[in-house]
This record gives C-alpha cells, sequence and structure tokens, in this order.
C-alpha cells in the first residue's frame, strides 16, 4: 500500500493552475447565459424592455460600487498579507466580506420588492434571466463570502505557509470572477436597451 | 497495487468508457433521448411516438438501465486507487465510492420509467407521458449523490501529494465544477419549455454531455494512474526486500 508512502504534510487544497480550470468552466457558464439571453432578447424585444423597465436600477448601480470597492480591499490585503503585515491584511479581508454581506443584503431587497410588485421567475422571460442569472451569481458570492471567512482565520493566525499563501490567492482570483461578472450582468441586465 | 489487482482496476476503467458508450446507445440513441423530446409535448403526440417506436425503445431502456451496473463498477475501482492517494481516514474515498454507487441507482430507475411506458404504449396517453415525466424527473433531480462522488474524488486528488499527481488537479476541479453545475437542475422544475427546462442547454446539454467527457478523462488517468501504483509498489518491494538483505 502506497497510502502513507510520503512525507507528512497537513491536508490543504493548495491553490494552483488546476484552480483556474474551474474560473474558466464557471466563466463559460455565465457566457453561455449572457448569450442565451441575448438571442432571446433579440427575439422578445418588447418583453425584455419592459421587464428591464421594472428593474431597480439605483439598487443595481450601489450593489456595482459595493462589489468594485470590495474587490480593491482584497487586491490590497493581498498586497498586505504578501509583505507580512497581519493585522492590517486580516482588517482588508474582514472589509470585503462585510461588503459581500451588504451586496447580498441589497440583492435580497430588491428580490422582495420585485416579488412583492408581482415578478417572479415565471412571469416573463426577461425575469426567468433575472432571477436565474442574478441567483446564481449570488450564490456565487455567498460561496466566496465563506471561502474569504475561512481565509481570513488562516491569514490572522498568520503561519505564512505556503499554502496560506495560494489559498488566498485562490480565494481572491474567485472573488474578482464574481466582481467581474456583476460587471457584465449589470450593464447587460439592467440597462442595455 | 499488485499486479491482479491492477488488472481488476484496469477492468474498471474500461467500465466506465463502456457506461458512457452503452447508456448513449440505450438511452439515448434507441430510447430517443438525444435530444429529448420537450417537456410540452402534447401527451396525444409522445404516445404516438412511444407506440410507433416502442419495441426499439424497450431494447434501449432496457439496455440503459442495465448500462449502470458499469457505472457502479468504475466507483469500485475508483476507490481502490483513491485509498492509495487520501491520507489518514479514508472518508472521502468511501464518499465516492457511496456516492457513485448510487449515482448508478438514477439512470437505472429513470430508464425503468421510460422502460414503463414504452411497454404498453396502447394505454391512455396521459399514463404515457406520467410515465415520461417521471423518468425525465428522475434522472435530472437525483443529482446530489453524483455531487458527493465528483467533489470526493476532486478534493482527494487535490490534496495527493504526489510530485506529479496520479489525477491532473485541473480534472478534479473540472469534475467538481461539472457537478456543482447540476445544482441548476433544481430549478428545471420550473419551466417546460427554454434553456433550464429538461431539454435546454443548462438542464440537458451541460449537465448529461459534460459529465460524459469528464468521466472518460477520469477513466483514461486510471489507467495511468494502475501503471504507476503497480510500479510504486513493485520498487517499495524491492527496496523492503535489499533491506532484508543488509541485515
Amino acid at each position: 500500500m502506497g497510502a502513507d508512502r510520503l512525507a507528512p504534510r497537513p491536508p490543504s487544497l493548495p491553490g494552483d493552475a488546476g484552480f483556474w480550470t474551474f474560473i474558466a468552466a464557471d466563466a463559460t457558464l455565465f457566457a453561455l447565459l449572457f448569450f442565451q439571453f441575448s438571442l432571446d432578447r433579440s427575439s422578445h424585444v418588447a418583453v425584455f424592455g419592459a421587464g428591464q423597465r421594472a428593474l431597480l436600477v439605483p439598487l443595481g448601480a450601489v450593489n456595482t460600487l459595493v462589489l468594485v470597492t470590495s474587490s480593491f480591499l482584497l487586491a490590497s490585503g493581498i498586497r498586505t498579507a504578501h509583505r507580512r503585515d497581519v493585522r492590517r491584511a486580516t482588517w482588508l479581508i474582514a472589509g470585503t466580506v462585510l461588503l459581500g454581506v451588504v451586496f447580498a443584503v441589497v440583492k435580497i431587497t430588491e428580490y422582495w420588492i420585485e416579488l412583492a410588485s408581482g415578478h417572479t421567475l415565471s412571469t416573463s422571460s426577461f425575469f426567468m434571466y433575472y432571477f436565474v442569472i442574478t441567483g446564481i451569481h449570488l450564490l456565487h458570492l455567498i460561496v466566496g463570502v465563506i471561502a474569504l471567512v475561512i481565509i481570513g482565520v488562516r491569514v490572522r493566525r498568520g503561519s505564512g505557509a505556503r499554502q496560506d499563501r495560494l489559498l488566498l490567492e485562490c480565494g481572491a482570483s474567485y472573488w474578482h470572477l464574481i466582481d467581474l461578472l456583476w460587471m457584465f450582468i449589470f450593464p447587460l441586465l439592467y440597462l442595455a436597451r | 497495487m499488485e499486479s491482479n489487482e491492477a488488472k481488476l482496476v484496469r477492468l474498471t476503467a474500461w467500465s466506465c468508457i463502456v457506461f458512457v458508450v452503452v447508456f448513449a446507445l440505450g438511452w439515448g440513441v434507441l430510447g430517443r433521448n438525444i435530444p429529448p423530446y420537450p417537456p410540452d409535448m402534447p401527451a396525444d403526440e409522445l404516445a404516438s411516438i412511444y407506440r410507433a417506436h416502442a419495441s426499439t425503445m424497450r431494447i434501449g431502456f432496457a439496455v440503459g438501465a442495465f448500462s449502470s451496473t458499469f457505472l457502479v463498477a468504475w466507483a469500485i475501482g475508483l476507490f481502490r486507487i483513491m485509498v492509495r492517494m487520501e491520507q489518514g481516514s479514508q472518508l472521502l474515498s468511501y464518499t465516492q465510492l457511496i456516492g457513485g454507487v448510487l449515482t448508478g441507482m438514477v439512470p437505472l430507475f429513470a430508464c425503468i420509467f421510460w422502460l414503463t411506458a414504452a411497454f404498453r404504449p396502447e394505454q391512455d396517453p396521459a399514463l404515457i407521458r406520467l410515465l415520461f415525466d417521471l423518468g425525465w424527473l428522475t434522472i435530472d433531480i437525483g443529482f446530489g449523490v453524483t455531487i458527493l462522488q465528483y467533489c470526493a474524488l476532486g478534493v482527494v486528488a487535490i490534496r495527493d501529494t504526489r510530485e506529479k499527481p496520479l489525477f491532473p488537479k485541473w480534472l478534479a476541479w473540472l469534475g467538481i465544477w461539472i457537478s456543482l453545475e447540476f445544482l441548476v437542475e433544481l430549478i428545471m422544475p420550473y419551466f417546460r419549455s427554454g434553456p433550464f427546462a429538461w431539454n435546454g442547454l443548462f438542464a440537458y446539454w451541460l449537465p448529461f454531455f459534460g459529465p460524459f467527457v469528464w468521466m472518460i478523462g477520469v477513466a483514461l488517468y486510471m489507467f495511468k494512474a494502475t501503471t504507476r501504483l503497480t510500479e510504486e509498489h513493485e520498487s517499495e518491494r524491492s527496496a523492503a526486500a535489499s533491506g532484508l538483505a543488509h541485515h
């Protein structure tokens, strides 16, 4: 048996090139969603236009600002963590987590208002895409927030281990993907005429 | 890995490829599920298709149901490789094994439901459609155990500490992603048409053909892994033998 053949190393998910396959596959899923959305919009212009006018653009704009700021904080957090300034890095990651929570609260409020005014998954094909695309995005964000909490705790312990650094970089790549996707979702769903 | 076991594990890798081919032929081609009939098809139209093609569909679904045996065998062989990768408790190896065995039950039951529809195609079209719906809902909503299987393999493969891992990390991450994409099926029951319906891009083409391609990739790396594990075993044995000679 070769199971315990190798030198023991604490098990952990190293962030390496393999993780980028996940990012690429995920980005492809969203690209296909955007493609289907655009395809359907071109054949149902009136339905999509009416749906879009019912969306709350200011809330979407606030969330755009929230995510861009969170990405900025996290990028600074990584630089700080690389300099081994554990205290500052922990605060920057905590700030990113807080902004992630703000995004989720705003988004759920938005769903609440839309549902209260009678717009559901089955109202029209526009609202189907709206709820599905933003819903999948929100699920990604919730997973990202949980991942950042775990990463933040590890950074605070400050072991400086290679795995911790890789994990932080993986988490940040994933978070920037979430931000990037929203940069497509917001104009496509809320703004594009 | 001893050479006798390596032979059997290689057989299970072949079994994975056999599953993909036989299932696609039975369920897909003979069972007429590539592409699937849409959920909004009128019952009369659906029943007339089942009547016209009852005999080929019966063979197709019976073979499709049987093909699940090969899927189960694959999970067992993969388990034997994983126990040599996972350190400490073998919880994730067992998770993969049980998730994989239960995944075999999903196409098994779905094909039996469609087979039941094709068994008496002369009956009330509403009953044909009921069984047809039941088959699709079973195969689409039964993905939870498959998430366990793919993610357990993914995590163990990512944690493999070998200089060159037995399974490439991209394949491990791809499996995790494919299994999480199954979650889109949770909204499938809301739709009878469009990209999220059971014949749409996100509930059919991605979650069916993604795993088929990925599984063949896993099977190919299983062949390589058994060769390497056999070599590891041989070199350990010769090292132990020379150690004995010293004493």
